[in-house]
């Protein structure tokens, strides 16, 4: 797998390193918006990772927008947003580009790389990959909230797997059970928690608004 | 109490004004005769001597004993009364030797001795003597020239006229016995030339009266405002006198009965009595001119402090229409008129008064009525009251700039805090946050390329371990500070992320609308402070946050379903709240829930 980074200071290099120990080809990164661009228009990476939020001073080069350059130049090019910021508001925003071949991700999944490259190869198969750790947080506030009741254990599993953005296959083989079986799983949730369908295409969006706060 | 400054240093007292009026020295205590047993014991010693001195009337004739007496009694009581006025000293003075002359002239009852004489010689004098005391009344002089030259023709003519009379006559002419002492100086003094010229001289005297009258007519209409009010009584008494003097003259000059001439002067004599009547009726102006000082106070107190407000209700309180206000103005170190001229520099015949504060710094300055010297006492008592209302205006003032400035202030901490929050949540995240997320990456990286070293490995992932709780804290630092969610997406994405980390779980209603972002930094700490409360003190099972942006008001409303209870001053860190919500004109309450628990509103005024 072919990548290319956009992240600022010692992070850059200790992901380089990281990333090529795993087998990733860094083929270049860089620390502004235009070199990568230009990086990336020359070299074409399966997946372009970079920083949500540039260096201090920067706004107007937001990672965000960094990314709807990236996928006006190429939508076949991965993207991969790494974050401080742990809010799904970001999530969402970068979904609202696409939500096939993206992914988000907060900085602290480095201590996982099986969760890093796992990521990146979802990615590159044009799948979603929304950080576990946001996920699991979000959906620990709804159970709380008690809004997780009419689910069935195995169906707050398989919705913790779809708001990460994982395929029915993928989730048929994490909890080892049959396709079949998760697609009526994936379709019990969106019925019992009211939300529009169960489009492929837009179902981890959905997934997320749900799970963000909001009314009871 | 208010004090005055005059030429003595008065002894600093309690009192937030101080006056300096015009040139002169004001005695309040002066102004305010305390007579106490004075008054009593003058009336009873004029009684006594009135009454024993016209005994021999009363023997033949009851009601011009009383008449007279009255007259003997009233005006030395009233000229008694008058000379504990500093004011008033010349004219009582006058009064008493007025009743004294009126008791000279009705000693020819005694028909004894020099008496007779003397009756006819002086008696003529107690009216030029009455006439002096009610023109210059209540002015401590007479206040024109010609009436002066009035009073000297009229006393020449009475006593001129009476010298006269007496040496070209006979006692018995006069109706005394032929025995009694007399000045004759003619042989044989010629009846009818007598009469011819006692005739003259009560026709002159009657001249005199009418024109008493007439300069009384010209004094009330020089008089203003309160002098008039004084005026009026007294002058209409010495019309009334003056009349009663006409009609005397006229049964002299006109042949009629003895009873009427004798009636005519029981007349004169309740005329004279009387005047002590219009000189109470002026004390009861006075007082009630007094009393409008309480309604000045009322109105200065009630109505707004401007100039124009502040100067018409003191015209009202003294009765003069031309009286003018002006302001200290300590900038530019001169008087302003309250109308906004300039102020002159007080070349006037006008009476100015200085009003100072108790530091003895102007407030202002007022320019009377030069006859209200006459009336210290009301002059003070207004001018104290005036100098109060403007003190506190001008404190009222200052004390709105300070708070206006210190309310600003505090306003510019809060912006200031929070944009050093902002900085410290950049700092985080791009100083610390970078190289720890690296030296994470490096640990995994070290970790992926060794293998078969449980050890190594073990080691790694505490170290790595280590690294994510350090990670955990700072995220939760910059939370706390102000989120760039905060900054980047408003008040509903950041309460929501906040909402999604409580372990009480928590509900939000917050509309998606931007507010002003000192607004949305107040409201999310205070919702965050609020929560924070939550989940230490109120052992809740849920809560809620609503937040409303209407009628120009932020509204945070966080409510809890615990056990309630919690006030803003409980060192709960909602005090700070408090401060910061006031310190963008809002405000912060804490009460109960309707369903119990606690309800913390903020409310915040934005445009």
């Amino acid at each position: 797998m072919r990548v290319a980074l956009l992240e600022d200071g010692v992070f850059r290099a200790a992901l380089r390193y990281l990333l090529e120990a795993g087998g990733v080809d860094v083929v270049g990164d860089a620390g502004a918006a235009p070199a990568f661009l230009a990086l990336v228009a020359e070299r074409r990476p399966d997946v372009a990772i970079l920083d949500i939020r540039l260096e201090a001073g920067s706004d107007d080069a937001s990672g965000l927008l960094v990314a709807q350059r990236l996928h006006d130049l190429d939508p076949s090019i991965g993207l991969l947003a790494f974050s401080h910021f742990d809010d799904v508001t970001w999530a969402a925003h970068l979904l609202e580009i696409r939500e096939c071949g993206i992914g988000y991700l907060l900085k602290d999944r480095v201590d996982s790389p099986e969760v890093l490259f796992d990521a990146l190869e979802r990615i590159r198969g044009g799948g979603t990959a929304i950080d576990p750790g946001i996920i699991e947080r979000l959906v620990r506030y709804r159970e709380r909230q008690g809004s997780l009741r009419p689910l069935t254990r195995r169906e707050c599993d398989v919705l913790y797997l779809v708001a990460q953005g994982l395929s029915n296959a993928a989730i048929a083989e994490s909890l080892t059970v049959d396709k079949r079986t998760v697609e009526t799983h994936v379709a019990n949730i969106f019925m019992k928690l009211g939300l529009e369908g169960d489009r492929q295409d837009r179902r981890v969006t959905a997934a997320l608004a749900w799970l963000q706060a909001g009314g009871s | 109490m208010t004090t005055v400054d005059g030429a003595e240093n008065v002894p600093p007292v309690t009192t937030p004004v101080s006056l300096s009026v015009g040139s002169g020295l004001i005695d309040i205590r002066g102004a305010c005769p305390r007579t106490g047993v004075v008054a009593p014991v003058a009336a009873v010693l004029a009684a006594v001597v009135s009454l024993s001195w016209l005994a021999p009337l009363a023997t033949y004739d009851l009601v011009t004993y009383v008449a007279a007496a009255s007259v003997g009694i009233t005006i030395a009581t009233t000229g008694v009364l008058f000379s504990y006025d500093a004011e008033q000293r010349g004219t009582g003075r006058i009064l008493v030797a007025v009743a004294a002359v009126w008791l000279v002239s009705w000693g020819n009852e005694w028909r004894a001795g020099p008496l007779p004489l003397l009756s006819e010689l002086l008696g003529p004098l107690w009216y030029v003597l009455g006439a002096w005391a009610l023109l210059r009344y209540p002015g401590r002089a007479l206040g024109r020239r010609h009436e002066a030259v009035f009073l000297a023709l009229l006393g020449a003519w009475a006593s001129g006229g009476a010298v006269v009379r007496t040496l070209l006559g006979r006692p018995e002419w006069s109706d005394y016995p032929a025995h009694t002492m007399w000045f004759t100086i003619v042989d044989a003094p010629d009846r009818a030339r007598w009469d011819d010229l006692s005739t003259a001289w009560f026709l002159g005297l009657g001249v005199f009266f009418a024109t008493l009258l007439g300069l009384l007519a010209l004094k009330l209409r020089r008089s203003r405002g309160l002098g008039r009010r004084e005026t009026l009584p007294p002058a209409c008494a010495a019309g009334g006198i003056a009349v009663a003097g006409l009609a005397y003259v006229g049964v002299h000059v006109v042949a009629v009965s003895e009873a009427v001439r004798d009636a005519s002067l029981v007349v004169v004599a309740v005329a004279v009595a009387t005047t002590p009547v219009a000189f109470l009726v002026v004390a009861v102006r006075r007082q009630a001119a007094r009393a409008a000082v309480a309604e000045l106070v009322v109105r200065l107190t009630t109505t707004s402090s401007g100039a124009d407000a502040v100067q018409d209700a003191l015209r009202t309180a003294v009765a003069d229409p031309g009286l003018r206000l002006s302001w200290w103005s300590p900038a530019e170190r001169r008087y302003e008129a309250a109308d906004g001229e300039e102020e002159m520099s007080g070349e006037d015949d006008r009476w100015h008064a200085e009003i100072r504060d108790a530091e003895g710094e102007p407030l202002a300055r007022l320019a009377l009525d030069p006859s209200l010297r006459r009336q210290p006492d009301l002059v003070s008592a207004v001018l104290g009251a005036a100098g109060l209302a403007l003190a506190n205006g001008r404190l009222h003032h200052r004390v709105q700039a300070q708070l206006e400035e210190v309310r600003a202030s505090r306003q510019r901490i809060v912006t200031a805090t929070q944009a050093e929050r902002q900085r410290v949540e950049r700092a985080v995240h791009d100083g610390a946050q970078g190289p720890l997320v690296a030296v994470s990456a490096a640990l995994s990286t070290v970790r992926l390329r060794v293998s078969g070293q449980p050890e190594v490995l073990a080691a790694l992932e505490r170290a790595q371990d280590t690294v994510r709780t350090a990670l955990g804290d700072l995220r939760d630092i910059a939370r706390g500070m102000h989120p760039m969610v905060l900054t980047e997406d408003g008040l509903r994405a950041a309460l929501a992320r906040l909402a999604e980390s409580q372990s009480v779980p928590t509900t939000i209603d917050v509309p998606a609308t931007r507010l002003p972002a000192e607004v949305e930094g107040a409201l999310y700490y205070s919702a965050a402070e609020a929560l924070t409360n939550v989940v230490k003190h109120a052992a809740a099972t849920s809560a809620h946050v609503r937040v409303r942006a209407e009628d120009g008001f932020a509204r945070l409303e966080v409510d809890d379903d615990g056990r309630g209870g919690a006030r803003p001053d409980g060192g709960t860190g909602l005090t700070g709240l408090r401060d910061r919500a006031r310190a963008l004109r809002g405000e912060l309450a804490v009460g109960d829930g309707e369903s119990g628990g606690t309800r913390v509103v903020v409310t915040i005024p934005c445009a």
